[in-house]
C-alpha cells in the first residue's frame, strides 16, 4: 500500500465564496442572466485550505462560529462545491451535518431509514438487512414506527446517527449532531467512534468541547475565520483553539509553531535582577510574595485612569456576553489581572498566580462594603467562589462618590480549559450592589494533558503484586 | 451562457449527464415516486385508492356535463364517453406531473438542505409518480375500451411513444417550475390558472372539428394538443401514426427545447435553493 492509498481526505487550495444577494430577485436575476452580470457581494468562508487526513485517522475541528467548520464539511460531503480548489475523498461518506437532512418528517423512521439508504447507494435488501441492527442501535422502542415528526430532537438524531454508522462508510463527518444526544447514548457513539477507528475508518467531527478532542481524536484542526490556523496533536490544538476564543482575532496565516502563543514560563523582561518574581519558578512563588517594578507600573497606570465609567469593555479578557445584575449602589468600573507582570493575559498556565484587581465606584454609603470573586467554567459550573464577609475582613466604610480598588490573589489550580471570573460587590451577603457574571475569560493550558475542572497533585506507579521478591519500590503510591 | 455554450454547444454534455444521472439513480427515482405518491396520502384510509377514484370520479362528472348538459358531440364513430376519457387520460397526468413539478423541489427540501442529494431528479421523481397513476388509468381505460368492443389492434402500439412525449415534455415544464417556484410561491398559484385555461384551450372535452382556419391552427400549435389526439387515433381512431404529420416535428422541437431549456434554468437555480429554503 502506497503513501497515496493512505490517504482517505485530500484537500488541495480550498476557498469556498459565498454570494450575498440583497434580494431574491437579484439572485434569479444573476443566476439567468445571459451577460453574467453579478449581483451580489462577496463572502470567504474559507480561503486557501491545505491538508490530508490519513485513512483511520479521527479529526476534531475546532473553531469559532462562522470561522468555516460547517462550510468546510459541507464541502468534503460534497454537498457544496467549493469555489476554487479540489477535494479527494476516497470511499462512501455519511454525513450527519443537521438534524433532519435526509429525513422525511411525514415517515416513520423505519421507511426514513429506507430511503436514507437508497440515497447512500444501498439497494433495498442490503438496508433490509441492517434494519435490525439500526433499529436496535437507534433503541427507540416504538418511536421507531412513528412518523418521524413525533419524534424528539434526541431521537432524530438516534435515528441518523444509528443510519449513517450502518451504511458502512469510509468516512463519516459529524457536524455538532451529537451534542443533542443524552450522556449515554454519546458515550455509546463514541465506543462506535472507537470500533471505527479500529476497521481503519476515518471521521471528521465538529466540535465545541475542547476536551473530546484530545479525548477522541488522533488529529486536531483549528480553523478561524476561514483559514486554517493549524492542524496536529489534539491537545496543542485544543490548547490553541482555547486562545482563539479568549484572544478572538488570531492573526491570519500564521505560520506552524510560530511564537505567537503567549510565553507562559518567559521570565518578566523587565524584572529588576535578583526580584523574586522574576528570578523564582513560579510554581513556588509565595502568595504574599513581594510585588515586582514592572507589576507597579502596571497597577500605576490602572489606578491612574481617572474614567468613572465602566472600562471593563476595554480589557483582552473582557467577555461581551457577560451578565451583570444588582441594586447599583456600588459598581465595579474597571479591572486588572497581572500575572508574572503580564497585563490581563488571555491564556495562563495552571498553577500560576494571578492579581486581580477591582476598581469599585460607590454611589452610596456603604458601610460594610463585601467583595467577592467566583470561577465558573464554560457550562457556568461554579468551581470556586468567596467574598470577604467569608474570609473575616473587615473593609472600611465607604462614601458616596469614593472610589477604591481591591486586589484578590489567587493561585490558579484550575483545570485545562476555559474559566470566567464574576466579581460581586454587595453591601451585605444577600444584598447584593453589581454582580458581573462572567465578566472576564480566560484559558489555562497545561502540560502534560489532563482532564475535568481541577489540578490535583498526582502519583503513579505500578504495584508489584511478587510479594516474594520485595526488593522494589517500598513506596509505591509516593509520587 | 454565452460561456456555457462555448464548451458544451447544443447542451449536449450537460444532458448526457442527466440522463446518465437518472440512470445511475433509478432506484431512488423509484423509491422517491412511491413515498410521493404514499406521501399524498399519508393519512387516508383506503390510501393511494384515491389517486385513482378521484380522477376516475372526474371523468365521469365531465362526461355527464359534456354529453348531457352541454350536449357536445363528436361527428366520428366511438361513443362520446370514450373519446373524453382517451383524452382526459394523458391530460390529467400531464397537469399531475406538472403540478408535482413545480413543488417537486419545495416538497423535498429535507433532500435540499445539508445532504449530498442530486436534485435534479426531483422533477423526474414527480412526473414518475403521475405516470404510476396513469397506469391504473389506463388500465381502467383499456378495460373500458375492449368492452366497448373497440379492437384492440396494433396501432395500440403507438401509446408509449406519445407517452414518452408528454413524459419529455411534463419534464422540460417541472424543471422551470420547479426552481423558480422556489424562490416565489407564485409559480405554482399561477400554474393553476394557466392549467385551467390550458385544459379549456385543448379540444379534450370538445371535438377539434368544430375549429377551422386560424382558430385550428392555434389549438394545434399546442403541444398537449398532439398528445391528446395522438392518444385517441392509437386506441379509438385505429390511424396511423403518420395521420399527424408533420405536427410530430413541431411537437419535439417544442418539447426538446423546453427539455433543455428547462435543464438549464435548473442547472443555473440549483446551486442557491439551500440558501433560499
Amino acid at each position: 500500500m502506497n503513501h497515496a492509498d493512505k490517504l482517505a481526505i485530500r484537500v488541495e487550495n480550498v476557498s469556498k465564496k459565498y454570494k450575498l444577494f440583497p434580494s431574491n430577485r437579484a439572485r434569479i436575476r444573476e443566476a439567468l442572466d445571459p451577460w453574467r452580470r453579478s449581483f451580489h457581494h462577496e463572502f470567504w468562508a474559507l480561503r486557501d485550505i491545505n491538508f490530508t487526513v490519513s485513512r483511520g485517522h479521527t479529526v476534531g475541528i475546532l473553531g469559532m462560529n462562522g470561522s468555516g467548520k460547517s462550510t468546510l464539511l459541507q464541502i468534503i460531503a460534497s454537498v457544496l462545491q467549493p469555489t476554487a480548489g479540489t477535494v479527494h475523498v476516497t470511499g462512501r461518506v455519511a454525513a450527519l451535518l443537521e438534524l433532519g437532512a435526509g429525513f422525511n418528517p411525514d415517515f416513520t423512521a423505519r421507511e426514513n431509514v429506507v430511503l436514507n439508504g437508497t440515497i447512500m447507494g444501498l439497494s433495498r435488501s442490503e438496508i433490509l438487512d441492517r434494519m435490525s441492527s439500526i433499529e436496535a442501535f437507534a433503541d427507540i422502542g416504538e418511536f421507531f414506527d412513528q412518523p418521524m415528526k413525533t419524534h424528539s430532537s434526541g431521537m432524530f438524531m438516534r435515528v441518523a446517527f444509528a443510519t449513517a454508522i450502518y451504511v458502512d462508510p469510509e468516512v463519516l463527518i459529524i457536524d455538532e449532531a451529537l451534542s443533542v444526544g443524552d450522556a449515554k447514548f454519546q458515550e455509546k457513539c463514541f465506543r462506535r467512534f472507537r470500533a471505527f477507528q479500529d476497521d481503519g475508518k476515518t471521521i471528521l467531527f465538529v466540535t465545541h468541547d475542547r476536551s473530546a478532542v484530545p479525548r477522541y481524536c488522533n488529529v486536531g484542526l483549528v480553523l478561524h475565520q476561514g483559514q486554517l490556523v493549524d492542524m496536529g496533536d489534539p491537545g496543542d490544538m485544543a490548547d490553541l483553539y482555547g486562545e482563539v476564543l479568549t484572544v478572538g482575532g488570531l492573526t491570519p496565516h500564521r505560520p506552524r509553531q510560530s511564537g505567537l502563543r503567549p510565553v507562559v514560563d518567559r521570565p518578566a523582561p523587565d524584572a529588576v535582577p535578583g526580584d523574586p518574581v522574576g528570578d523564582r519558578p513560579r510554581a513556588v512563588t509565595s502568595l504574599t510574595s513581594p510585588i515586582s517594578v514592572k507589576h507597579n507600573e502596571i497597577l500605576r497606570q490602572f489606578l491612574e485612569r481617572a474614567i468613572l465609567a465602566d472600562q471593563c469593555p476595554l480589557n483582552p479578557t473582557y467577555n461581551k456576553y457577560e451578565q451583570r445584575f444588582g441594586n447599583g449602589h456600588a459598581e465595579i468600573i474597571d479591572y486588572l489581572m497581572i500575572e508574572a507582570d503580564r497585563a490581563n493575559p488571555t491564556t495562563i498556565a495552571v498553577g500560576a498566580d494571578v492579581d486581580f484587581y477591582f476598581k469599585v465606584l460607590f454611589h452610596r454609603d456603604v458601610e460594610d462594603p463585601i467583595i467577592g470573586i467566583t470561577f465558573t467554567n464554560s457550562e457556568g459550573v461554579t468551581v470556586y467562589a468567596v467574598n470577604t464577609a467569608w474570609m473575616k475582613e473587615t473593609l472600611i466604610p465607604a462614601r458616596a462618590g469614593d472610589v477604591r480598588v481591591y486586589r484578590y490573589r489567587v493561585r490558579l489550580n484550575l483545570g485545562i480549559g476555559d474559566w470566567f471570573l464574576e466579581p460581586g460587590m454587595a453591601e451585605t451577603t444577600t444584598d447584593i450592589c453589581d454582580c458581573r457574571t462572567a465578566l472576564a475569560h480566560f484559558y489555562l493550558i497545561d502540560r502534560p494533558y489532563y482532564g475535568g475542572l481541577a489540578k490535583l497533585d498526582i502519583g503513579f506507579s505500578e504495584v508489584s503484586i511478587d510479594t516474594q521478591g520485595s526488593s522494589g519500590d517500598p513506596h509505591p503510591l509516593s509520587p | 451562457m454565452t460561456n456555457e455554450l462555448r464548451r458544451d454547444p447544443l447542451f449536449l454534455r450537460h444532458t448526457v449527464n442527466l440522463l446518465r444521472s437518472f440512470w445511475s439513480h433509478r432506484r431512488l427515482i423509484w423509491q422517491l415516486a412511491l413515498h410521493d405518491l404514499r406521501g399524498r396520502y399519508a393519512a387516508t384510509l383506503v390510501g393511494s385508492l384515491w389517486a385513482v377514484v378521484n380522477p376516475l370520479i372526474l371523468i365521469l362528472v365531465f362526461w355527464f356535463v359534456s354529453a348531457h348538459g352541454l350536449r357536445i358531440t363528436f361527428q366520428k364513430g366511438p361513443p362520446y364517453f370514450l373519446i373524453v376519457f382517451c383524452g382526459l387520460v394523458p391530460w390529467m397526468t400531464f397537469s399531475e406531473a406538472l403540478n408535482g413539478g413545480a413543488g417537486a423541489v419545495l416538497n423535498h427540501r429535507y433532500l435540499v438542505k445539508k445532504i449530498a442529494f442530486p436534485l435534479e431528479i426531483l422533477p423526474i421523481v414527480s412526473a414518475i409518480s403521475a405516470l404510476i397513476v396513469h397506469g391504473f388509468l389506463l388500465a381502467v381505460l383499456f378495460v373500458i375500451l375492449l368492452v366497448s368492443g373497440i379492437p384492440l389492434t396494433f396501432h395500440w402500439l403507438q401509446m408509449p411513444y406519445f407517452l414518452l412525449g408528454m413524459l419529455v415534455l411534463a419534464t422540460g415544464f417541472s424543471w422551470i417550475l420547479s426552481s423558480l417556484n422556489v424562490f416565489s410561491r407564485d409559480v405554482s398559484h399561477a400554474l393553476s390558472a394557466v392549467l385551467t385555461i390550458w385544459f379549456w384551450m385543448t379540444p379534450i372535452l370538445w371535438p377539434a372539428q368544430n375549429l377551422s382556419g386560424t382558430a385550428l391552427t392555434i389549438v394545434r400549435l399546442n403541444p398537449v394538443f398532439y398528445v391528446v389526439e395522438g392518444y385517441r387515433n392509437a386506441l379509438l381512431y385505429q390511424q396511423p401514426l403518420s395521420a399527424m404529420w408533420p405536427l410530430d416535428v413541431y411537437f419535439w422541437v417544442v418539447s426538446v427545447t423546453f427539455f433543455f431549456f428547462g435543464a438549464l434554468i435548473f442547472k443555473r437555480l440549483k446551486p442557491h435553493f439551500a440558501d433560499v429554503l
